[in-house]
């Protein structure tokens, strides 16, 4: 038994813990942050080394056999997932120790940052139910905070529906695994993936595979329940609306991947064409909504649904080939999204807004910033040799194999739009001779290495599929049988 | 703050020990019966929380530090236990216990899970009552 | 046991929707409690409903005849705590919001404010 699984979660805390000793102190805070995250990182990695050699990693907590106590269990997908948010996070804490105000970095910046990745970490590690319920809340409470820092107005009347709407779907996440216990009478989910397909009452699974489509689906921003996101992102900086942007929808979605691929698939018939549906109908809406905005970071905010549906796309397939790129896509979106919000939030710290309308000529005043955009913003829209080209290559043929011919016609239209939507970013605020004069200083070199680092590994991604594709291809096979994962967690009762 | 109640002060200051015993005994008692470091600091803040509403509080600015750093004291006792498992070669949150014999007390049992409900204890304690000063720190319009 | 139970549930949780849908920033954090109280019953309920001796060992060597479900009790006491931190930030924050709006009428705070 390895305690490995765990540290991820348990440093972050730690860390967490010693920031809000050190919050009058915000030099210390950066380094002790920054030293903190680095750490996890690499351990974060050497768990994904360790899933692909030894297989899932199960831990049990307080030594309690496993459908009785909490376990952690990582597979490829949980691993990656955590490597990839430690990466992002890592690069959004550089960013913060340069851009954030020094009454936002004293009120707790740090720790709630920490604490955020406590509850993420947690999240996607957990092989507990209610578990999962339990860090949700974690990251909720977390980005409740981070929201409302700062106090301006805009920000706590956005942060009051926020909470509402999240309080809502956690009260609902709570009716799911009520009714789950109720079927099943265990929470552990490989015990609940033993147990669904003897249910019975096949009414009451379609009820419980509606509340938990419907819990993630708020979370994870899908349609019909997205209209939360676009305003809830623009309250706060670009670095928190960065990390949110990139991190938190996506716990959602695997959240979703999870359930699905363990529980429902096979039981409840409906679960898949359903989701299809809400894929196509999550990506056109998304990037609709983003074609009728004219703030960077509403655009972006809106490009984040209409990414989400082409996560769900893979899930809704149900193919290695599709379930390997939803995964691809995940992957590459987390990277590429906050690359984007934080290029948003350096043309804000310069120039203080981020209406299209209002910028201009950033490609005078930095060309650096101007190329970075430039390139993420074809990564986001899947234009080759990106990141974004081989994961929507993947869904989209993993989609025409099984015939489905509609949602991948949604999808390409939806490339198409994302395209326009980021040229006209490009256009107005970056190529465009300044509509605004403006006279101030230009960028922060630490701001453009933070984004540097994260377009950098969007096109390592994409020149170097053939070897991230292996890791992508292992996360999908788990997913698609999850034997291994199950035989895992219950098979250590006989250890 | 300005009026004061007599009955109020007088019946705060008669309550406000019996509280804090009632308290330590639920802790003690959360062992292996209902009770525990959750509702002993619950009742813990709320005699603070009584103390504040009767007696005022002299210094309003800044007076909610300390509780803010107990919260992190009590957060880094309760992970502490779940780390100190690890140094023995357990698996995180591995809790163990024992019997001691104490003068005057008797067989005592001790367990590391009550070290991590004394951190739950400081942490509710500190979390209540800088939610209770925050409500009533500023005055409407006061910023 | 069992219909009388779900009537608690059904009208708890219907009560507490009824208040989140009202436009006061106070009555929406009063919904919400109303909403998590009613979803621990219903936890409650899951484990299944019926007379059990308390599943604690208090010196005892076996728990009795019949000891009822404990899963679902520490579930809710996990839900508790949960939502006791959840509605200790909303009060704060409907605090704070209603101090800086200046008006605790949900429909006041989508002003011209908020959108270009």
């Amino acid at each position: 038994m390895s305690n490995l699984p765990v540290l991820p979660v348990a440093l972050p805390m730690a860390a967490g813990i010693a920031l809000i000793f050190l919050r009058n102190s915000p030099s210390l805070s950066r380094a002790v942050a920054l030293v903190a995250n680095l750490i996890v990182l690499v351990l974060a990695a050497q768990l994904v080394e360790t899933v692909r050699i030894d297989g899932v990693q199960v831990l049990n907590f307080g030594e309690w056999p496993a459908p009785f106590g909490i376990v952690f269990a990582v597979d490829m997908l949980s691993a990656l997932m955590v490597l990839v948010t430690m990466v992002v996070s890592s690069a959004t804490l550089l960013f913060a120790t340069v851009s954030l105000d020094d009454a936002r970095e004293r009120t707790f910046f740090y720790p709630l940052f920490q604490f955020l990745l406590v509850g993420v970490n947690g999240s996607f590690l957990t092989g507990d139910l209610f578990n999962l319920f339990v860090w949700f809340e974690v990251l909720l409470i977390s980005s409740y905070g981070l929201l409302a820092l700062g106090s301006e107005r805009y920000q706590l009347q956005e942060t009051f529906k926020y909470l509402v709407i999240n309080a809502l779907s956690s009260t609902l996440f709570l009716i799911g695994v009520a009714l789950i216990y109720s079927l099943t009478g265990t929470l552990n989910m490989a015990d609940i993936a033993v147990k669904f397909p003897q249910i019975s009452d096949k009414g009451s699974a379609g009820a419980v595979a509606i509340v938990f489509m419907l819990v993630f689906g708020i979370k994870g921003a899908l349609f019909p329940v997205y209209q939360w996101l676009p305003r809830a992102y623009f309250a706060p900086p670009a670095v928190i609306s960065g990390l949110f942007g990139g991190l938190l929808t996506k716990v959602g979605v695997y959240a979703l991947y999870r359930v699905t691929s363990l529980f429902f698939v096979g039981n409840v018939n409906f679960v898949l064409p359903v989701l299809s549906f809400i894929a196509g109908a999550t990506m056109l809406f998304g990037v609709l909504g983003a074609l009728s905005q004219f703030d960077m970071k509403r655009v972006l905010s809106y490009h984040i649904i209409s990414q989400i549906g082409y996560m769900i796309m893979g899930l809704a397939i149900f193919t290695p080939l599709a379930l390997a790129g939803g995964v691809f896509y995940i992957i590459h979106h987390i990277l590429v999204k906050t690359a984007l919000f934080l290029v948003a939030g350096a043309v804000e710290a310069t120039r203080g807004t981020t209406h299209l309308k209002r910028l201009g000529g950033i490609v005078d005043t930095s060309p650096v910033l101007t190329g970075l955009f430039f390139v993420a913003g074809l990564a986001l829209a899947g234009a080759p040799p990106l990141s974004g080209f081989v994961a929507k290559f993947m869904l989209m043929q993993g989609g025409l194999e099984q015939h489905f011919y509609i949602m991948v016609g949604a999808s390409v239209v939806t490339g198409f739009l994302t395209l326009f939507s980021m040229m006209k970013i490009f256009r107005y605020a970056f190529w465009s001779p300044e509509q605004v004069p403006f006279s101030g200083r230009g960028g922060h070199a630490t701001r453009l290495v933070s984004i540097t680092i994260l377009v950098g590994l969007g096109i390592v991604l994409g020149l170097g599929a053939g070897f991230a594709m292996p890791y992508a291809t292992i996360a999908a096979e788990q997913l698609i049988d999850p034997s291994a994962y199950i035989a895992a967690v219950l098979g250590s009762q006989a250890r | 703050m300005i009026a004061r109640s007599v009955i109020l002060t007088t019946c705060a200051r008669i309550a406000y020990p019996v509280l804090l015993l009632f308290a330590v005994a639920l802790y003690w008692r959360g062992h292996n019966a209902p009770g525990g470091g959750f509702i002993a600091g619950l009742l813990t803040a709320a005699a603070i929380a009584l103390r504040f509403i009767a007696h005022g509080r002299r210094d309003r600015s800044g007076a909610s530090a300390p509780f803010i750093t107990a919260i992190g004291v009590g957060l880094a006792i309760a992970l502490t236990t779940a780390f100190g498992s690890l140094a023995f070669g357990h698996a995180f949150f591995t809790h163990t216990f024992g019997h001691f014999h104490l003068p005057l007390i008797g067989d005592v049992e001790l367990a590391t899970a009550a070290l991590f409900d004394l951190g739950v204890y400081i942490v509710v304690v500190g979390n209540v009552i800088t939610v209770v000063s925050a409500m009533t720190d500023r005055e409407p319009g006061e910023d | 046991m069992d219909v009388p139970i779900l009537l608690v549930i059904a009208v708890t949780l219907t009560c507490g929707m009824y208040m989140v849908l009202e436009r006061t920033l106070l009555r929406v954090v009063i919904g919400l409690g109303l909403m998590s109280n009613g979803v621990n019953l219903m936890l409650l309920a899951s484990g299944g409903l019926g007379a059990g001796t308390a599943p604690i060992l208090h010196g005892q060597r076996d728990y009795g005849a019949s000891p009822v479900d404990p899963l679902p009790q520490a579930l809710i006491l996990t839900a508790i705590v949960i939502g006791f931190g959840v509605t200790a930030l909303l009060l704060t924050l409907a605090y704070r919001t209603y101090q800086s709006v200046g008006s605790d009428d949900l429909g006041e705070l989508d002003g011209k404010l908020t959108d270009e």
